[in-house]
């Protein structure tokens, strides 16, 4: 019969192997295991966490350049290009100063009442807030020009084209007088004003305003004829009359 | 007969039992050592990444209050967006009038001599004008501009040469030309000849080169 000490030191290899053996099993399982899963979870939190504070960094120090400088002049290249209303102002001074072109001798500006007012639609529509429409509305009116080069007519054309009022040239009519070699320009343009509205402030929309940055340095180089033909005179008013 | 027993085998075999027992518990010793210190490398590493990321995630979320705090930056942004976005769709409807007229005078490679001409922003494109020598259309000419149809009212000085228009206008060629076709022919008061003249241009053939506001 053996004793008590004797089984222990028999099986004594075994319980002390299982018991090892248990203690590893435990370690892995209760520590190594869901740790290692822990990590795992935590690299790839750690990737798309980065990525967000690169966006994020992104967009802050975007609308911090936007706050400090570039929003104040795009706003005023923009307001004047496409004003909120029918600026009649900043057309007349566009318009004088096209006038003023050289070697083109263009005719007063007629713009028949209630036609400024009356802007029919233009483009797609699209949705503010609220189900409001965002809609620009432009308005025709005619002008002409006797005894032009043809050389004149196509700088004075671009010259349309690289007003800061942003005009387009629905038809153009040139005829020629076959003796002196110049041409009788006669034009249809538009202007275009897009009423106010409201839209919901977006992350989506200001990104998208980052990648318009080339059309702005596009818009910055075209031309203001204010100096030109008003000194002290503000543009923006609809009201030719008021001091305001 | 005396009988002899080997104490030393029995010694030598329970000696090399300890040893073998003290081996392993030296050994799994040695393994649990090691996997408690790579227990504790695993859970070093896990609270670096854990510190990092509440590092990160207080930073998104400084950043997220500053870009609160402008939020009427951000609404007269998209303002702004939306106004450009419209002016940007007018801009790129601008029709390029300079480059019709010069596709107008390039095309026919200076054989008529041009009288009036009328283009609207569709790309139709009318021109009155005299047949000053044989009239041609330059078969290299890429147009320019989008002009899609260009009706020419040609004044020509006798009926012999309206056949040399017809007999020509079947073998006009010209890149993106996709047809032409002859009209009406009037008979005018000093005895010369009005025809007109249509060409159908495909603007898909005949791209316009990308330009700029000027």
């Amino acid at each position: 019969m053996k004793t008590s000490k004797e089984q222990l030191s028999q099986y004594g290899g075994a319980i002390y192997s299982f018991l090892i053996l248990f203690i590893v099993l435990g370690l892995v399982y209760f520590f190594f295991l869901p740790k290692y899963d822990e990590i795992k979870i935590l690299q790839d939190a750690i990737v798309q966490q980065t990525k967000e504070l690169e966006e994020t960094s992104s967009y802050l120090a975007y609308l911090t350049e936007l706050a400090e400088s570039t929003l104040g002049i795009e706003q005023s290249i923009i307001d004047y290009a496409l004003p909120s209303d029918n600026d009649v102002v900043s057309l007349m001074v566009t318009y004088e100063g096209l006038s003023a072109f050289p070697s083109i001798d263009l005719a007063p500006l007629n713009i028949s009442p209630g036609l400024v007012s009356s802007g029919k639609s233009v483009g797609q529509q699209s949705e503010g807030q609220g189900g409001q429409s965002i809609d620009v509305k432009s308005f025709e009116f005619t002008t002409k020009a006797e005894s032009a080069s043809e050389i004149t007519v196509h700088d004075f054309i671009n010259e349309i084209y690289q007003a800061r009022r942003f005009l387009t040239i629905k038809s153009i009519t040139l005829s020629r007088d076959t003796e002196k070699s110049l041409y009788a320009l006669g034009l249809n343009l538009s202007a275009y004003y897009l009423p106010p509205f409201t839209i919901a402030p977006s992350p989506d929309l200001v990104k998208k305003g980052k990648d318009q940055n080339a059309f702005f340095e596009q818009l910055k180089n075209t031309k203001l004829y204010d100096q030109l033909v008003l000194d002290g005179v503000p543009v923006g008013k609809t009201d030719l009359f008021s001091f305001e | 007969m005396s009988i002899t027993i080997n104490l030393r085998i029995k010694k030598k075999h329970d000696m090399d039992w300890q040893n073998t027992r003290r081996l392993v518990t030296s050994g799994s010793m040695l393994f649990i050592f090691f996997l408690l210190i790579l227990g504790g490398i695993e859970y070093g590493y896990w609270q670096y990444l854990t510190n990092k990321s509440n590092e990160l995630a207080s930073d998104i979320a400084t950043n997220k209050d500053r870009i609160r705090a402008l939020k009427d930056i951000e609404e007269q942004k998209s303002l702004v967006t939306v106004k450009t976005t419209k002016l940007q769709e007018l801009f790129t409807k601008r029709f390029n009038y300079v480059a019709a007229l010069n596709d107008v005078t390039n095309l026919f490679s200076n054989t008529i001599d041009i009288r009036t001409i009328a283009i609207n922003e569709s790309g139709e494109c009318t021109v009155d004008a005299k047949k000053s020598q044989e009239l041609r259309i330059d078969p290299m000419y890429k147009l320019t501009s989008t002009i899609k149809t260009l009706r020419l009212t040609l004044t020509i000085a006798s009926s012999d040469e309206l056949q040399e228009i017809i007999r020509n206008i079947t073998t006009f060629q010209a890149q993106g030309l996709a047809s032409a076709s002859v009209g009406k022919l009037v008979r005018l008061e000093d005895g010369s000849y009005q025809t007109d003249l249509t060409l159908n241009f495909n603007p898909s053939i005949s791209q316009p080169p990308e330009r700029s506001i000027q």
